[in-house]
């Protein structure tokens, strides 16, 4: 069956991109145009994977990762957020807040998909 | 990507506006932290996509913009006017960053760095992490540069302990995830170490209590081993040990014992125990390692641009400069065979010789891939399951074959009309699918695939396949074919292709709208490409388009006829024979002969085009391909070899397509280019008519 990703992220231009990759490779795609946006697709629904932006009105990356951490369904589903820095800093908060890797911006669909099979198969 | 640019300049125009409005707001409250953050967000998105769609100079212009936002938000810098002007200054620069796209000249590279060198004013001085403004045109982005390592030269071993801590599972992570991947670098042994496991009445099915330790024999780099670990960095202990060189993974004799020995004292092996399998190294060898490393060092910080955009624009000028050159080059050879001059013959040899490389790279850079058109058809597909309550697939194969752009896109709008007819016509109704045994779920599949210098693409379906009968009683009633002709099932099938024809017994929403398979077989006629359909009833039909790679140049064989130069392309041509090599059947009606016991039809081109018998004696035959079948082409004379740039023949003549364009020569005379398929089907439905 194909695997569903919920994606997360307030510029359309990205949102098509990831949404056209991974609807490319198969993958059935959920889009949530922000954090508050994206839980109402929470709601028990099979997930298996959520690929978030940080930076969000609204609802941000790091407060929809621990929203979804809290949610039993969902506690241990991979969650993936894209990320300009490539410093530390950030990438610690938010593994910290349940992250389980990170895409760092910008990058082409196949680095995109090649972290996506890192976590889920 | 390209295809997203557009939606990235409208977006990111939609964020400099809400950014205008933010800054006026903030100049009458500058302590307001939501107007600050709503800014930062925005400068963000429009960073971050810059560098995703190519706007890299964008991207490091707003990276260093957002900074001082950044500061802001944090509290080292206060809000002011000149901040504010310069934010003012730095949109409408955005704004011409976002139409001039990359920036290639000195000038405004120059400019840039100006400004960034302003914004850079209000850092802190020991602040390292800004970008320091870009040098000069070798600019290096992460997306578009790729540090090339050093590959080593065979294998290595190592051994790998990676301990989890307990808490590994909580952020989603698959451990075993990670040991594939691991174990997908090369050969290797994993060994786990189970024994911290609980019983099953105290078991913790969220804690993990298993450490491993795999022994990797891998030509990849450290480094690609310590990436497969990137996301797991705080959640385990990673260790990798250098190994001695030699096959210690293949080895039967010590190794096996040393793993059951650790796995029975619960203890990870370690780098000494491997110190068994070091065998003496021969000095040269050393040496060799040595080199190895020197050459390692070398290239180490350079990093190499993989790959770069360009507008399509450019390389149609390029494309044409070229065929423009290819033509001009055929001038010079010629000139340099009358000159006799032999210094000129041997540059102008030389010089073709480059032509032609230039010519085939030129090209090769027009190839886009097939894939980004698919997903439209992905789309259509869908749509149809809802539209027509059926269940469909679409499956692609080989969807990153790249063809020449301008076939692209004259591709479109043909799979779009085979596909659609695959789903209404061609899959029957989940009820009906059943009924028969098959999978309720219909498939469509597209593949496309290289066959010498052409591209397959072939698009099938599993649905209820076409009937031969009644393609032919249908082609009967529309006066396409007389009731008592004698056809095989390939030739009725193709009746498809005929103008007037539609199957559709009833014209539905989908399909029916007057475009029939007739129009297909011209869109892709343009594009000097052949269709051709098979079907068996019930298990599903199979369109082939077969196309070539480019459009513009092609390998052409010169021959005259009568006065007239005739360009065959040469890939349809299978062997040029002597008249004097076959036997014309003397009785009979049409034009036959005998070769190799093959009975072949034959077209004497002069008689043909100027009602003129040819010199049989003096004339050449070419044998092409048409079908399964062999067709003569008779020629008068055979020049030569000559790659042809195809100028279209005006509007005019565009309808003649068995003369699908012309060339100029080297010395100045036309050719006219000719279309075997065509013609020969020209000929045929002639004689067709002829003997009605």
């Amino acid at each position: 069956m194909a695997k569903t990703v919920l994606i997360v992220d307030d510029s359309e231009s990205i949102r098509e991109v990831v949404n056209f990759t991974l609807q490319n490779e198969g993958y059935e795609v959920l889009v949530g145009v922000d954090g508050e946006d994206a839980l109402k697709f929470l709601d028990g629904r099979n997930i298996d994977i959520v690929i978030t932006d940080l930076h969000m009105p609204n609802l941000d990356g790091l407060g929809l990762i621990r929203k979804i951490r809290e949610m039993d369904a969902y506690k241990h589903i991979p969650i993936l957020f894209l990320t300009t820095e490539s410093q530390t800093e950030k990438k610690m908060e938010a593994k910290e807040a349940g992250a389980t890797g990170w895409i760092i911006k910008p990058f082409v669909p196949a680095k995109l998909l090649s972290a996506i099979s890192r976590v889920i198969r | 990507m390209d295809r997203f640019q557009a939606k990235f300049v409208e977006e990111a125009l939609d964020n400099v506006s809400s950014i205008e409005e933010a800054l006026f707001e903030l100049e009458k409250d500058p302590e307001n932290k939501e107007i600050i953050e709503r800014l930062f967000r925005s400068m963000h998105t429009i960073k971050g996509g810059g560098a995703m769609f190519g706007f890299n100079d964008l991207s490091t212009f707003t990276h260093n913009l957002e900074t001082i936002y950044d500061l802001i938000r944090t509290d080292k810098l206060k809000v002011d006017k000149d901040i504010i002007s310069l934010t003012f200054e730095s949109l409408d620069y955005i704004k011409q960053l976002l139409d001039l796209g990359e920036l290639t000249n000195e000038e405004d590279i120059a400019r840039q760095n100006d400004y960034i060198a302003r914004i850079q004013k209000y850092f802190p001085e020991d602040d390292g992490t800004s970008s320091r403004p870009r040098p000069k045109l070798v600019a290096a982005t992460a997306a578009t540069t790729q540090a090339e390592q050093p590959k080593a030269a065979g294998a290595k071993n190592y051994l790998i302990d990676f301990t989890p801590f307990e808490s590994l599972l909580n952020n989603g992570t698959n451990p075993l995830f990670i040991l594939d991947d691991l174990t997908a670098l090369g050969k290797s042994k994993t060994i786990a170490f189970c024994d911290d496991i609980k019983p099953f009445a105290k078991f913790e099915p969220l804690v993990i209590r298993i450490k491993w330790q795999v022994i990797l024999s891998t030509e990849q780099d450290v480094n690609d081993i310590k990436d497969v670990f990137i996301f797991v960095e705080d959640e385990c202990k990673v260790d990798i040990l250098e190994l001695p060189d030699g096959d210690i993974i293949g080895n039967t004799d010590k190794l096996p014992k040393m793993i059951d020995d650790a796995k029975a004292s619960y203890k990870f092996l370690e780098q000494k125990d491997f110190e068994v399998f070091k065998t003496a190294q021969p000095a040269a060898d050393v040496k060799k390692a040595a080199k190895a490393d020197a050459a390692k060092a070398q290239p180490g910080g350079e990093t190499k641009i993989s790959s770069m955009r360009v507008s399509s624009a450019k390389i149609d000028e390029l494309v044409n400069a070229v065929s423009e050159l290819v033509t001009m080059q055929a001038q010079l050879n010629l000139f340099a065979v009358k000159s006799n001059d032999p210094a000129l013959q041997a540059l102008a040899e030389q010089m073709e010789k480059i032509t032609r490389q230039l010519r085939e790279n030129s090209f090769e850079i027009s190839l886009i891939p097939l894939q980004g058109e698919l997903v439209r058809f992905q789309r259509l597909v869908r749509d149809l399951c809802n539209k027509l309550n059926k269940q469909m697939e679409f499956v692609v194969e080989g969807g990153d074959i790249e063809l020449d752009k301008n076939i692209i896109e004259h591709l479109t709008d043909p799979l779009l009309h085979i596909i659609r007819n695959s789903g209404d016509h061609g899959i029957e109704m989940p009820e009906e699918r059943i009924k028969k045994g098959k999978n309720p779920k219909g498939t469509i599949l597209l593949k496309a695939y290289y066959s010498g210098s052409s591209v397959i693409i072939k698009i099938s379906d599993d649905g209820k396949g076409m009937d031969p009968e009644k393609i032919l009683k249908k082609a009967i009633e529309k006066g396409l074919v007389d009731s008592g002709a004698n056809m095989t099932k390939n030739e009725i099938l193709n009746l498809v292709f005929a103008s007037g024809f539609s199957t559709a017994e009833k014209v539905s929403d989908v399909s029916g709208r007057g475009v029939g398979m007739d129009v297909v077989k011209s869109k892709i006629a343009e594009i000097r490409g052949e269709v051709s359909i098979d079907s068996i009833v019930d298990q599903g039909t199979v369109i082939t388009l077969e196309l070539p790679l480019t459009l513009s140049i092609i390998d052409g064989l010169l021959t005259k006829v009568k006065d007239e130069q005739f360009v065959v392309p040469l890939s349809n041509i299978e062997k040029i024979v002597s008249p004097q090599d076959v036997v014309f059947n003397s009785n009979g009606t049409g034009s036959l002969f005998t070769y190799r016991d093959e009975q072949i039809m034959y077209i004497d081109i002069c008689d043909m085009f100027y009602s003129q018998k040819s010199d049989m004696d003096k004339s050449k035959i070419l044998l092409v391909k048409q079908g399964e079948k062999h067709v003569g082409l008779v020629v008068n004379q055979i020049v030569g070899e000559y790659q042809i740039v195809v100028k279209p023949l005006g509007r005019f003549l565009r309808k003649l397509d068995m003369i699908p364009g012309a060339s100029v020569m080297g010395d100045g005379s036309l050719s006219l280019i000719i279309d075997t398929t065509r013609l020969i089907n020209f000929y045929n439905q002639k004689r067709y008519k002829n003997q009605k």
